[in-house]
């Protein structure tokens, strides 16, 4: 009987010859091609024909892949080892940034997440209050610049006092002038006081806007000027005027008004 | 193909490199018996390949697409050597270096080395000869690969696997007499 190895050396030199005439290797596209069966007959013999005559493409197509080293085992990558693989992997990708570990790499990603978060949330609320303060702000300057250019007043709004405004006494409703409602309250009441105080109310009563330095005009009507955006449209406020005496002070006239649905 | 770009795909790409790292360099050792540095060098090819590849990569089967990438780069680590080999001289396997070792200093009668030369050649005719399917498998036995692994590595079932090296084996003794039998296995 003729030993293995005689068999062996005799494959080798059928092989030595064998790729003497096969030509180049199959890429590796064709054995993909050749692993899912899509080549025809005749180029999976000649794959055939490569895989004996190279048995290390047959090993590498068909050969299960290995476990995992388990603890002891020889093929046990340290974390030396896999330290140094990594920094060889980073610099081949061009992304060397001085770190060595993956694991230390992978865990310290997970810490900055934790560090950053706590910044990130002040940071969007810092972002959020500076993005009101720059609108409140705009819109300052956008009424200060208002107030400075010259404007068309047109009729006023004359109003009459709760009371003296026929049967229904509804709500007057407020007429648009321009940029702003030009109220012009009546007193009706012949006294006059050395100063009044004009106050502006919700319908829950909270004051919106007082004066305390206006005086009426010589037929007992005073002159306000209301943007339109002082008030809510459809929504009713009252106009109070007090006559005020030194500390005392009497109500002399309330004015409801209703500001228009948009 | 999108590239690797966020940095999830970071966190990702390092986790798999720690994960599976180990189990692609023992590939690369075992299966093509190469050295280490050489293991490492086509380890390090993988995940670059990896890396560049990630985008691809949709959470699952993170095991396939590795294995894919890995095996590829085994094909072209032979076919680069065996290009090499075949600019230098001649086409040579990478079994072949097995087979290079120098042998140990015996001294052997020439008309032994020549009957023994004879002997190889005949073996050599004799399995070329063989029907195509029996000649593959019985080569394939020759390199101590299973009948799985011939089976996996031909496509075909493991049953006509064992069948072909019987056939096979029977041909030769046939043909040879008692210098044609094989070893069991």
């Amino acid at each position: 009987m003729t030993n293995k190895s005689d068999w062996q050396e005799a494959e080798r030199r059928l092989s030595a010859e064998e790729r003497e005439q096969l030509g180049e290797l199959p890429t590796a596209e064709e054995m993909l091609a050749y692993s899912r069966g899509e080549l025809p007959e005749k180029e999976e013999t000649r794959i055939h024909d490569f895989l004996v005559a190279y048995p290390e493409l047959a090993r590498a197509y068909g050969a299960p892949f290995p476990e995992a080293p388990g603890e002891g085992d020889p093929d046990t990558v340290s974390d030396e080892e896999l330290r140094t693989g990594w920094s060889a992997l980073q610099r081949r990708l061009g992304r060397n940034r001085g770190s060595t570990d993956p694991r230390a790499e992978a865990q310290r990603g997970r810490l900055v997440f934790r560090h950053y978060l706590p910044t990130a949330v002040a940071a969007a609320l810092a972002l959020v209050f500076f993005a009101l303060y720059v609108q409140a702000e705009s819109r300052a300057r956008h009424y200060e610049r208002a107030a400075r250019l010259p404007r068309i007043v047109t009729a006023p709004l004359d109003l009459l006092p709760d009371g003296n405004r026929g049967p229904d006494g509804a709500a007057t409703m407020l007429t648009e002038n321009s940029e702003h409602y030009l109220l012009r309250p009546h007193l009706i009441q012949q006294v006059r006081h050395p100063r009044y105080r004009l106050e502006l109310v919700d319908t829950k009563g909270a004051a919106l806007w007082t004066n305390s330095s206006a005086l009426p005009d010589a037929e007992g009507r005073f002159h306000i000027t209301l943007p339109h955006d002082f008030l809510t449209a459809g929504h009713t406020y009252r106009l109070r005027i007090f006559g005020v005496d030194g500390e005392a002070q009497s109500e002399v006239g309330t004015y409801d008004v209703l500001a228009p649905a948009e | 193909m999108r590239q690797n770009g966020g940095s999830g795909d970071d966190e990702l790409f390092r986790s798999l490199y720690t994960r599976h790292y180990a189990r692609t360099l023992r590939f690369f050792r075992k299966v093509f018996r190469v050295s280490t540095a050489d293991a490492q060098e086509l380890a390090q090819d993988v995940f670059v390949r990896l890396y560049r590849a990630i985008g691809e990569y949709r959470g699952d089967s993170e095991w396939a697409l590795l294995e894919t990438i890995a095996r590829n780069v085994g094909y072209n680590y032979i076919r680069a050597r065996t290009t090499i080999k075949r600019g230098a001289v001649r086409a040579e396997s990478l079994d072949d270096r097995d087979s290079e070792k120098e042998p140990a200093a015996v001294h052997v009668d020439p008309v032994d080395r020549l009957i023994e030369a004879e002997r190889v050649t005949r073996l050599r005719q004799a399995v070329a000869e063989l029907p195509t399917g029996q000649r593959h498998c019985l080569r394939l036995w020759l390199h101590d690969f299973s009948y799985e692994e011939i089976a996996q590595a031909l496509r075909i079932s493991l049953e006509a696997v064992r069948s072909r090296v019987r056939d096979a084996k029977r041909s030769l003794r046939a043909r040879l007499g008692d210098e044609g039998v094989l070893p069991e296995e």
